[in-house]
């Protein structure tokens, strides 16, 4: 029944000139079968994009699950509280104005249409349209907008479909999908205009579509953040009681990690080459960490770093964010290849066991206390996969400097990479990253992230995921990862949740 | 049940002017006040052998970590060996589920791992609400918040950071900015057209209505949110004399001074009844620089954590057992000043504001240098009018479940059990006064 309702509503929209010339068919169903809110990152970023407005009430909020594809738990009333406050705050700002004469009331209906399109990511049928006029002629475009940011149609991502089933997604929430990817954000009008003719349907439309998007700043923004929680988690508390640490230095780190990610994965890069990139920004920041003299004003250099170093494993600030506060961790170092780029999962010590004795009491390097595991049966069916990659890392101290022994003791960075279907010897890190770089797991692995992100908590990704792998692993960029996810057919299909 | 428990009342410690019971509420007080809750959550679990008094009955100081509490000795009942074995039979992180179950006494419900943002697994939350959140269920529309949730520096995921639970892994979100905290309990509205929430419940009405159950559930979450901060709005709004703290302060030992200011004034002015405070999150990993200690915090407070305490007993690793005494004690400092503030409020009937308020300190842990989850560090403080305070009991390894039901009652909840199967247990009547069970 409401099917043909929404067809109404195309036609319509497209005679006041919302839409263009040719309306989409009716969609099939209007059974909501997938919902999930924005992510306080996104309603940030939608509200950026929209308005030009910041988002405070919810920054204040603590941070939300970064795991790709969590779905935010049911919305609490402290947050509610948070969207009304936000809601009202930035339509009290909000400068538009109808560029309309005041007794022209399709020119009014017109403009209140259009902002209730962008913000809702889908058009407004008339008959709907009569309340948000009331409000607008009583309250204004500001009473309009603070509704609208606090309208369920706006907080949450809403697909309809087949109960139970799969079916094809329809074009608006196309769109939406394809924003919430390529930007965490919503649509733009550009991308809402393509939906209205029912050109995302197309896979080489979407594909044309998802290219212009990425070539926007807001898709290299989208990448930083999502490698930032990846790689550099909590990175804004990052502590160390070394005297040569300091703030700046953290956020000089967080800042040559963005500009790394931005140089490997800008144009042609994909993980391979995140693995593997030899050159890396550096600024007076940074320069003792790596040995070297830049002056105060020379900013940001590129260069090649004079030790063995190369690719995202070998930044300080990677290194840092997986240690201790006052040392080096062969164990969270470990931890990261085997969650993060094996995408394994890794069972905690169950209780009662008693961890690695210190170094005051042990002696020794940190590598032979951490080989207690290997002697230990209750540890080493965990650990040799753990503290194997993990012992590659101990070249690089706490701030990710370069150590060539430690407490007098040489260093040994051989080990082995177990547990996986292709494992390896190495002899340092730059083996370890090499064997890395070209293992089928970890494209897997990084293919199976980015899928979820696109389609998050969707069944059946296997397929999707298999074929993204396999791109990777021949060197494909992470940007045309993203172009094939978008055009893929799986990308336009809802799988209804139970 | 609960045969066997040795009750030590501290007979010859007690405050001057209090009877040999010690907790009974005083005989001029009219009418008791309402019992309030505060849980306050510290990280990283104890050090057992310098937390638990040995000899209640005996006019010893309280061991180390608990010494703050000496000023509050009257008001204080040390529950010792109590142990958390619904996190004990449940899977993944011991840090995680041990808060997860600190208040719920219900098992995590574990998905397939994702990659790693959780560490075993991800879990984000148990699978019955916390009996905080029973408590607020049943006092809705009594005060302005059913409950306030509040923290100081959180760190880490969701799985790290949420101690209360409204139901099956529906998670809490705990302010820990006090200017947004203070925003909460005192709010300053906004000049603008009257709020539209009926519209706003309309609209998720009419999604319900198309949705299927999944998505029906978190529509509905929705409308019973609004509805809950409407049912505030619509009361006339309480006031405080505290000043409004600027905004974004987390400087840690800071925000911690204000969010136990913000919980004396808004119980003082019964803006809520319930209220939780997470120290951290679990497994907390911050280094506390301000610790006053004889040598540098060089390291972050779980990374000590790890040393076995007959190790710390090593002179080279006195260094550890200085910081941890200073860490833990730190935060045993935190409790004591909640109890100062809140005994410093006189009410009404000239008693004070602590007697009426039980306040629960707690960890996700007990012992945690091997992740133990038995004889966890809970302490009431307070809550003399239901509570037999001014003692030490040992539980003898009783499940905590039982912990949460006596509390329960003493909130006065009509069917105080909490838990499943063997951890469903009903209240302990020893930690009771005469006739709250009646």
């Amino acid at each position: 029944m409401k099917s043909v309702v929404k067809f109404v509503v195309a036609v319509v929209l497209a005679s006041v000139g919302l839409g263009c010339s040719e309306p989409p068919p009716p969609v099939e169903h209007d059974d909501i079968v997938r919902l999930r809110r924005l992510s306080h990152r996104q309603y940030a970023r939608a509200v950026r994009d929209l308005f030009g407005a910041a988002a405070p009430e919810l920054a204040a909020l603590p941070p939300q699950s970064t795991t790709p594809g969590a779905m935010p738990p049911e919305v609490t009333a402290v947050e509610v509280d948070a969207y009304r406050r936000a809601a009202r705050r930035i339509a009290a700002e909000y400068p538009g104005r109808a560029p309309c004469d005041a007794d022209d009331l399709a020119c009014h209906e017109q403009f209140v249409a259009q902002l209730v399109r962008r913000v809702l990511r889908r058009p407004v049928e008339p008959e709907a349209l009569a309340p948000w006029m009331a409000r607008y002629h009583e309250h204004g475009i500001g009473g309009v907008l603070s509704v609208l940011l606090q309208a369920p149609e706006f907080l949450y991502v809403i697909e309809t479909g087949r109960p139970g089933g799969e079916t094809t997604l329809d074009d608006w929430a196309l769109a939406t999908r394809m924003a919430l990817l390529l930007w965490q954000s919503v649509p733009d009008d550009a991308l809402l205009d393509a939906a209205s003719r029912g050109a995302l349907r197309d896979p080489n439309a979407r594909r044309v579509h998802a290219r212009r998007m990425l070539a926007d700043p807001r898709a290299a923004a989208m990448i930083r953040d999502e490698l930032r929680v990846w790689a550099l988690p909590d990175i804004d508390a990052l502590d160390k009681s070394d005297a040569a640490f300091s703030g700046p230095l953290r956020e000089a780190y967080r800042e040559q990690f963005d500009r790394f990610v931005d140089d490997v994965l800008a144009q042609s890069g994909g993980l391979t080459e995140l693995l593997s990139h030899p050159s890396v920004p550096v600024d007076p920041r940074l320069a003792p960490i790596y040995g070297l003299h830049v002056a105060e004003d020379d900013g940001w250099t590129t260069i090649e770093p004079p030790e063995h170093r190369f690719g995202v494993l070998t930044l300080p600030g990677f290194l840092a964010v997986h240690a201790r506060a006052d040392d080096s961790s062969p164990v969270y170092r470990g931890l990261f290849v085997r969650r993060r780029l094996l995408c394994q999962s890794v069972d905690d010590p169950p209780p009662g066991v008693m961890p690695v004795v210190s170094a005051e009491v042990a002696g020794g390097s940190n590598r032979s206390r951490y080989e207690q595991h290997a002697r230990d049966p209750a540890c080493r069916g965990c650990h040799e996969k753990i503290d194997g990659p993990g012992f590659a890392f101990e070249s690089f101290d706490v701030l990710g400097r370069l150590r060539v022994n430690r407490e007098g003791q040489p260093l040994d960075t051989s080990g082995q990479l177990l547990g996986t279907e292709r494992d390896a010897d190495f002899v340092d890190l730059a083996g370890l990253a090499g064997a890395l770089a070209e293992h089928p797991e970890v494209h897997r692995c990084w293919a199976r992230g980015w899928a979820q992100r696109a389609l998050p908590g969707s069944p059946g990704l296997g397929p999707l995921v298999d074929t993204l792998a396999e791109q990777s692993l021949s060197g494909g960029s992470l940007r045309d990862m993203l172009v094939e996810i978008v055009g893929s057919e799986r990308f336009a299909r809802v799988v209804a949740e139970p | 049940m609960l045969q066997g428990l040795t009750a030590g009342i501290a007979g010859g410690l007690l405050a001057p002017g209090l009877g040999p019971l010690g907790g009974v509420a005083r005989a001029s007080t009219p009418t008791p006040g309402p019992p309030r809750l505060v849980v306050v959550f510290t990280p990283n679990g104890t050090i057992p052998e310098e937390f638990f008094p040995f000899f209640p009955d005996r006019a010893v100081p309280l061991p180390t970590i608990l010494s703050p509490l000496e000023r509050h000795r009257a008001d204080v009942l040390v529950c010792d060996r109590l142990d958390n074995n619904v996190a004990g039979s449940s899977r993944g992180n011991p840090h995680e589920k041990g808060l997860m179950t600190l208040l719920s006494g219900a098992p995590t419900i574990l998905h397939a791992p994702a990659d790693a943002d959780c560490s075993s697994g991800c879990s984000v939350g148990p699978s019955a609400e916390s009996i905080d959140q029973r408590i607020a269920r049943q006092l809705l529309g009594v005060t302005p918040l059913p409950s306030l949730e509040l923290a100081v520096g959180l760190e880490g995921g969701p799985h790290r950071s949420r101690m209360s639970f409204s139901g099956p892994e529906a998670p809490l979100v705990p302010l820990d900015d006090p200017a947004a905290a203070f925003e909460r309990v005192f709010p300053q509205e906004i000049a603008g057209p009257p709020w539209a929430a009926d519209e706003l419940e309309l609209r998720l009405d009419r999604l319900a209505d198309r949705a299927g159950e999944g998505a029906r559930r978190k529509l509905e979450a929705h409308f019973d949110a609004i509805d809950a901060v409407r049912q505030r709005l619509d009361r006339p709004p309480v006031t405080t004399d505290l000043p409004r703290p600027p905004a974004q302060t987390f400087v840690y030992p800071e925000a911690a001074q204000l969010q136990l200011d913000l919980i004396s004034a808004a119980l003082s002015v019964d803006a809520t009844r319930v209220i939780t405070l997470l120290f951290s999150g679990a497994n907390a990993k911050l280094r506390l620089p301000w610790v006053d200690s004889p040598t540098p915090m060089t390291r972050g407070f779980h990374e000590y954590t790890h040393t076995p305490y007959r190790d710390m007993q090593d002179p080279a690793q006195v260094v550890v057992r200085d910081n941890l005494l200073a860490i833990y004690t730190w935060y045993a400092e935190r409790v004591a000043g909640l109890a100062d503030r809140l005994a410093a409020v006189e009410q009404a009937d000239g008693s004070r504001l602590l007697d009426d308020t039980m306040i629960l300190w707690c960890s996700e842990v007990s012992a945690p240098d091997a992740h133990r989850l038995s004889r966890i560090p809970f302490v009431l403080i307070g809550g003399r009018r239901w509570l037999r305070t001014g003692r030490t009991v040992d539980l003898g390894g009783e499940h905590h479940t039982a912990l949460l039901a006596t509390l329960l009652a003493a909130m006065g909840d009509p069917s105080p059990r909490v838990g499943q199967g063997q951890y469903d247990r009903g209240p302990i009547a020893d930690l009771l006064q005469p006739g709250v069970l009646s």
